[in-house]
């Protein structure tokens, strides 16, 4: 196994990295807008958002690929804008790999030590081959990257960027590339170098589930902006607006007016004429009258048993129901609107499409969001 | 075409007998035909007879005297020389060009590949003789050299090993060009930013990766330019010298002159082998250029 002392690899401690007020257009377009964020030091960051939100740009503008048309990008509150990416000492794993597809393994790896040290021979060698044990891809050394399959030359692409030690670590879609199976297998990986090396990760990626994985902060990104910035729980459970609660994991959101708000909580009005109450303490209280929209995470609802009281139930009639093995995925239409929840089989038992089901709700659990968008 | 020959039923499993339109071999050689016989017509068979009758005449006594004449080794180094002159006067030009080529924005990239096919616009007999008008004795570049002062005689500059020189980069400066950008643009860009986030500044990012990796496309296109420069004859034959002879222009003289068949013959043999040679190593280098992956996505 690989025997590599933790010790020896961290980092003096993550850098911590600031955007002020940056934005970058180009051709006219926003690329980003206006954004801020405070990245802390040693954290694992994802900047999550559809293609083409910004997450790329705000990306290349850390490394300093592309400078910001306004704004202040700062290391460890230094201001870097200024200063070109060779002496910003980011370690930077690319989508396409990127490796050089002309020196072997070995050399990659040595790449960014040979352009940032001088290193005894033997030193050097040490470091190589201490950076690819820690991606797990000691005796390649020799080879050249046509050589390797994806998986491979993903790690060779790792090992390149975190030999120098660097104090921030970017990655770019770094698994886009790469089967399902491969993929969380490396997600698993990525995340224990994390937390060997001390230093801050930012990791670019479309997709929902690797960034709550994988993260301790989540950038949500939509139209050159942040959406939202927050833990993984915090962006999940408690979104801020429509778009991030559908982006991130399935969402039932339904379309509902408050009619009552008080100490006691508030009560929403859904199309299908139903009454909901939800107990007060929630983040966001709106005014009776408001338009909202109601969600209800697929988790938080299930079939309800005989018995439930009715005020914590909906009613409505199946309408498909899709087996996945160990659950079934059920579609409930309740007046003008669905809901999507998950069923064990067990409970399924003689149900079938067309009948009328109810389907309890756990109030604590709901939330309000502002409608529109 | 011989490869995907038919090689009858296989003894393990009998294949019915295909109708001949059907079978692998058919519709390739049909396609191929035209061409085919086009080349054996044209280039294969004239080329043959040479070589059959240059034999049965006179042997190899054509070879002979061409290997061992004093002035026909001297075409050969005439030849030589010009062409390797030419080459690394293409390459020290072009590259540069045509590495601009490849950072320049789309605008910029558009221009200046026009001005770079602009030349072929003009026939190169007309290009080759305006040289005359710069470099003679009385041309422009001495008039202005005179009449500052710099030189006091007129400069040799035509007639010479360097007008033929400077004509045919002139002439073949644009291939090299286009077939280094060419090369170029195959390179994947964001290994120059994979350089630049580890360390490399940009001079040094080229060096050790896009300058290495930009050689397969140099050896190529140098070869490219060195083998259309050994069959050069209009440019040494306007502004060159007797003294700057190259192997085509001797065939002429002694196929059109003075009528000595055999040795053109064996002339345009010995030119013909050293193309091909040339032409299998291109190839290899291009095989090269396709392990390096230069031709992926």
């Amino acid at each position: 196994m690989h025997n590599v002392d933790p010790a020896d690899l961290k980092t003096a401690a993550g850098a911590g990295v600031r955007l002020v007020g940056v934005s970058k257009a180009f051709r006219g377009t926003l690329a980003i807008d206006d954004i801020s964020l405070n990245i802390e030091p040693g954290s694992f960051v994802s900047l999550l958002g559809p293609s083409g939100s910004g997450k790329t740009t705000t990306l290349n503008m850390i490394a300093g690929f592309v400078t910001p048309d306004a704004g202040q990008l700062l290391f460890d509150d230094k201001p870097i804008t200024d200063i070109p990416p060779h002496k910003r000492n980011i370690g930077m794993v690319f989508q396409s790999y990127a490796l050089f597809p002309h020196m072997t393994v070995f050399d990659n790896v040595a790449y960014p030590l040979r352009m940032r040290t001088k290193l005894r021979k033997d030193e050097l060698g040490e470091r190589v081959r201490e950076a690819l044990q820690l991606v797990r891809l000691s005796g390649f050394e020799d080879r050249y990257p046509r050589q390797l399959s994806g998986g491979q030359q993903q790690r060779v692409s790792m090992a390149r960027a975190l030999v120098g030690r660097p104090r921030l670590l970017l990655m770019d879609e770094p698994l886009g590339a790469l089967d399902k199976k491969l993929r969380d297998e490396l997600q698993v990986e990525i995340k224990e170098i994390h937390r060997k090396l001390g230093s801050t990760f930012i990791y670019v990626t479309h997709d929902q589930t690797e960034a709550l994985t994988m993260s301790d902060a989540v950038v949500v990104m939509r139209n050159a902006q942040v959406a939202q910035f927050g833990s993984p729980r915090e962006v999940y459970e408690e979104p801020e607006n429509t778009f991030v609660a559908s982006f991130l994991g399935n969402a039932n959101l339904l379309p509902a007016k408050v009619v009552a708000a008080d100490g006691q909580g508030q009560t929403v009005r859904l199309s299908n004429g139903a009454a909901l109450t939800l107990p007060s303490g929630g983040r966001r209280t709106f005014i009776a009258g408001s338009d909202v929209m109601l969600l209800l995470r697929p988790e938080d609802l299930a079939l309800a048993a005989p018995g439930t009281a009715d005020s914590a139930t909906l009613n409505g009639t199946l309408h498909e129901m899709l087996f996945f093995g160990d659950s079934y995925k059920l579609i409930v239409d309740i007046g003008s609107d669905t809901l999507m929840l998950w069923a064990s089989p067990r409970e399924i038992a003689d149900l079938s499409v067309g009948a009328p089901v109810r389907v309890a709700w756990d109030a604590g659990r709901a939330g309000l969001l502002p409608a529109g968008e | 075409m011989a490869g995907s020959q038919d090689s009858g039923p296989s003894p393990t499993s009998p294949a019915p007998v295909l109708p001949l339109f059907q079978r692998s071999w058919f519709a390739p050689t049909v396609l191929l035909a035209p061409t085919l016989l086009w080349l054996i017509f044209f280039y294969i068979a004239p080329i043959a007879l040479m070589v059959w009758r240059g034999l049965m005449d006179t042997g190899l006594q054509g070879y002979i005297k061409i290997f061992s004449s004093d002035i026909y080794l001297k075409v050969f180094w005439n030849t030589l020389q010009i062409s390797i002159i030419t080459t690394i006067g293409c390459l020290v030009l072009g590259y540069p060009i045509a590495f601009a080529l490849t950072v320049v924005g789309r605008r910029l990239q558009a221009l200046i590949l026009v001005l770079v096919t602009l030349p072929y616009w003009l026939d190169y007999v007309v290009r080759s003789y305006s040289w005359i008008v710069l470099l003679g004795r009385r041309g422009l570049i001495n008039n202005i050299l005179v009449g500052l002062g710099i030189v006091d005689q007129p400069l040799p500059l035509l007639f010479n090993l360097f007008s033929v020189c400077v004509g045919m980069i002139q002439v073949l400066l644009p291939i090299m060009i286009l077939a280094l950008f060419g090369a170029m643009s195959r390179i994947d860009r964001r290994l120059m930013l994979a350089a630049e986030i580890h360390g490399a500044s940009r001079w040094r990012a080229f060096r050790t990766v896009f300058f290495p990796l930009s050689l397969a496309g140099v050896y190529s296109a140098c070869l490219l330019i060195f083998i259309s420069a050994l069959g050069f004859f209009i440019v040494p034959a306007l502004i060159g010298s007797p003294r700057q002879t190259m192997i085509t222009q001797s065939i002429l003289v002694l196929a059109e002159t003075l009528l000595n068949w055999t040795d053109a013959a064996a002339l345009s043999i010995v030119l013909l082998v050293a193309t091909m040679v040339l032409t299998i190593i291109y190839d290899r280098f291009f095989n090269i250029d396709r392990l390096w992956g230069g031709d992926q996505r």
